[in-house]
């Protein structure tokens, strides 16, 4: 299998398995660009490739959810880090191209009783599909079955258009949606159903905006099925479906059971026949006046203080429970200095906006949001899907919900958004960061497919930390970064940094978050943390990187006394450099115990030379000794030859 | 008085009772051999009384050197028996004389000699030993206290 391509071939190889040839690209699909697949170990069959940038973080659950009426998932592989979502083709054009009519009978059997019951098994789950929309679903020719594309490949609702959500998530930017829950599924099944009942979608034609109005003023179902002809049969199941309330919607399993005609019995809301003038309209419902009053927040706190908004509700809408609280809340409002972070009128909207509709998400610093959708309002901000403002704002909603959560500890607070602000700011406190790190830990640490947001390789969609390194090694050459960008801010930016340490906190290791407050030149800080993910993601050879690092690391020996041992280590540095193992290229210059065994033998050089010094100092008194010693020895040699001659006289005397 | 100096005293004194009975009886027996050996032994005593630096030690080298020279004049006035005649006519031989005499100058210069060349070797020593000491200051020096400017190359 010779695949060898280059940088500029249109051709990619996933997985040496799937050959993409990207200059042939399909129509979106679930909302990711998609591109047919060509299986090479099986000639003939091919697959759409999906490329999601940002994956849901339940992606590893649904990727493994198979149903019928949903396009399964085929397989899912990592090509340079990034992840490619290979599924079957579609069994035929969306319902984005033509809805066209369909009977009764047709939306019952395949519409309405397949995607209930994919629906019940996602919600047995513990999942939610948040995917239907028109362009998502697919009809085979012929067929009047629908098929739902692939889940997972979109984060929550971010792709649904207004029109699909209830207004407890179409009221929020797409991406503060969050995932939300099965009735928000089942509601945007009822729009679908209503689409294919009347042929064409409800509100055809009107701005977000304007469908938004006409929603919160009729009630969606009303707002919807007014002037189309909706068959009878169907009308009482869709009045249900597309209720706002979401407690007032069936399930997934009523939706089953489903036969022509079924009737679903439902509480009516009985609007106000004296609207509340709010910002120059005319409301009628707690849920509107919610709406409302986030939009105009002066008028509804001023509302709420002349206590105009508790009389409305007590006297128009017979709701003395919910009158009663929004007066405790609109007391609350005057000092009461519990906490001075927060600003009181703040507090005092949001409270009042859950009391009057406890279906509504958070409004919070005037923004609509679910607090679970915080961690991916942070990866949009950080990929620079809002304006610089908003992302200030939305950073700051973010480690405002994190570190105090105990703000929001009402009784008033609906469950699901207690639920979700708990879960937060245990998620925030596991990170074991503070104040940015923390808020750029968060989509990291929730969501393991979430690519790497670094400017630098966002449309890479990195979320593999082997890919990254590879990336990074592969990026590093002189013109992309200087040298002295490395010696001054590190070889990766924050979010790079941000990501490895996420990905390694999840394996269970911390590789650097003290030594980097100890005050690590941040290069280094980088290295560790690379050799670090290096030791535990990759195995492969970070050369380039270790070649950047050699110039910084050889002034690091400078720690090393020893003229000979900082030699053999640089020459041992610039080899392990070429080999790429980062560890030991790192543990060659950061070795404590050689270290401490150099200063020790410094040490001991110091001692030797004082010594030595102190000998050549003592000279004189040597020399004394060493003249003392010299005429001893005269003498005794002396004394020798004087015995010698005696002995040779006593000799020549007796013997010759 | 301590001991050690009593026998120091003692041994400087060195005259004791039976000293003088040797000395009487040898001067009884053989007059002639005493001459020999007192006038060749001579030269010990002006050194003792002209060098008050010559201790023990130089003493007893410079008497090997005598005893060198007195073994043949000694040896011929025991043949003769001690005869008077035999032994003033060896203490008259200039010969036997001038040796004798010599001697103590080649103690002294065989002494002087040696020690100056044991000082040289001395020095020699020393000086060696300093540059081998110098050698390794300057080596440790290198080695330690170098704050790794120079081996940039």
């Amino acid at each position: 299998m010779d695949y060898i391509q280059g940088d500029d071939s249109p051709e990619l190889l996933i997985a040496d398995r799937y050959l993409v040839n990207t200059t042939q690209k399909q129509s979106m699909i679930g909302g990711c660009p998609t591109w047919v697949a060509q299986d090479i170990t099986a000639t003939g069959s091919t697959w759409l490739a999906l490329a999601p940038s940002m994956p849901s973080p339940r992606f590893s659950e649904l990727m493994f959810f198979r149903h019928e009426s949903v396009i399964g998932l085929h397989a899912h592989e990592y090509h340079n880090g990034a992840l490619w979502v290979l599924c079957a083709h579609p069994p035929g054009p969306s319902l984005a191209e033509g809805l066209g009519l369909w009977s009764e009978s047709q939306i019952i059997d395949g519409v309405i009783r397949p995607m209930a019951d994919a629906l019940e098994k996602l919600d047995t789950a513990g999942l939610t599909c948040r995917g239907i929309r028109p362009e998502n679903l697919f009809v085979g020719q012929g067929l009047h079955k629908v098929v739902l594309g692939p889940l997972g490949v979109a984060a929550g609702a971010t792709l649904q258009p207004v029109l699909f959500e209830p207004l407890c998530s179409a009221a929020c930017h797409p991406t503060a949606r969050g995932v939300g829950t099965i009735a928000c599924d089942v509601f945007s099944l009822g729009v679908l159903v209503l689409s294919l009942c009347i042929g064409e979608l409800p509100l055809k034609g009107l701005s977000d905006a304007e469908i938004l109005r006409r929603r919160f003023e009729l009630g969606s179902a009303t707002a919807y099925m007014q002037g189309h002809n909706v068959p009878a049969g169907l009308v009482s199941l869709l009045e249900a479906m597309l209720s706002d309330a979401p407690e007032n919607r069936p399930g997934p399993g009523d939706l089953i059971t489903i036969a022509p005609s079924k009737l679903f019995s439902l509480r009516a809301e009985i609007p106000a026949r004296t609207p509340l003038m709010i910002g120059g309209v005319e409301v009628r419902t707690p849920r509107a006046l919610a709406w409302y009053g986030g939009k105009y927040q002066n008028e509804f706190l001023s509302l709420l203080q002349r206590k105009i908004i508790s009389q409305w509700l007590h006297r128009e809408l017979e709701l003395s429970v919910m009158s009663s609280l929004i007066e405790q809340a609109g007391v609350a409002f005057l000092p009461s200095g519990a906490n001075k972070a927060v600003d009181p009128t703040t507090m005092v909207v949001t409270r009042a906006i859950a009391i009057l509709d406890p279906a509504a998400p958070m409004f919070w610093a005037g923004r609509w949001f679910w607090p679970e959708a915080i961690p991916q309002m942070l990866a949009h901000a950080e990929a620079g899907a809002f304006p610089p403002d908003e992302q200030r704002n939305i950073r700051g909603i973010a480690s405002f919900l994190m570190t105090s959560p105990e703000v929001f500890d009402a009784p008033t607070l609906p469950a699901l958004q207690a639920t979700q602000i708990g879960g937060l700011a245990v998620a925030a406190r596991r990170t074991g960061a503070k104040g940015m790190e923390q808020l750029r830990r968060l989509p990291y640490d929730m969501n393991v497919y979430q690519p790497c947001l670094s400017s630098r390789c966002l449309k890479e969609r990195i979320s593999l930390s082997a890919g990254l390194l590879q990336w990074l090694n592969g990026h590093l050459s002189e013109e992309e970064v200087s040298a002295e960008d490395i010696g001054r801010s590190g070889f990766m930016d924050d979010q790079m940094r941000t990501f490895l340490e996420s990905h390694c906190a999840r394996q269970g290791i911390v590789p650097l978050a003290q030594s980097q407050k100890a005050g690590l030149p941040s290069w280094l800080a980088d290295l560790t943390l690379l050799a670090a993910a290096q030791r535990r993601f990759d195995k492969e050879a970070l050369s380039s990187i270790a070649r950047r690092a050699l110039p910084l690391l050889e002034t690091e020996l400078k720690q090393w006394r020893s003229r000979t041992a900082r030699a053999k280590r640089r020459a041992k540095l610039s080899q392990l450099a070429e080999a790429g193992n980062l560890t030991r290229f790192l543990d060659n210059v950061n070795d404590p115990a050689g270290l401490q065994k150099d200063r020790k033998m410094a040490r001991q050089a110091e001692v030797e030379i004082a010594h030595l010094e102190q000998i050549l100092e003592d000279e004189p008194n040597r020399k004394a000794v060493h003249e003392k010693q010299a005429r001893n020895a005269g003498e005794f040699f002396s004394l020798l030859v004087g015995i010698v001659v005696s002995m040779a006289s006593i000799w020549l005397e007796f013997c010759q | 008085m301590k001991e050690a100096a009593v026998r120091e005293r003692e041994g400087r004194m060195a005259f004791k009772w039976w000293h003088g009975l040797i000395l009487g009886l040898l001067l009884a027996y053989v007059p002639g051999s005493l001459l020999v050996g007192g006038v060749l032994l001579l030269p010990l005593v002006v050194l003792h009384f002209v060098d008050p630096d010559a201790d023990r030690q130089r003493m007893m080298i410079v008497l090997f050197y005598l005893g060198a020279v007195m073994v043949h004049p000694l040896r011929t006035a025991w043949l003769a028996h001690g005869d008077w005649q035999t032994c003033v006519q060896q203490i008259t031989q200039p010969i036997t004389l001038i040796l004798d005499w010599m001697a103590v100058g080649v103690a002294w210069l065989v002494a002087e000699a040696s020690a100056i060349g044991a000082r040289l070797w001395y020095a020699d020593f020393a000086r060696r030993e300093r540059r081998a000491i110098e050698k390794r200051i300057a080596a440790l020096r290198d080695e330690w206290l170098d704050t790794g400017a120079k081996d940039k190359t």
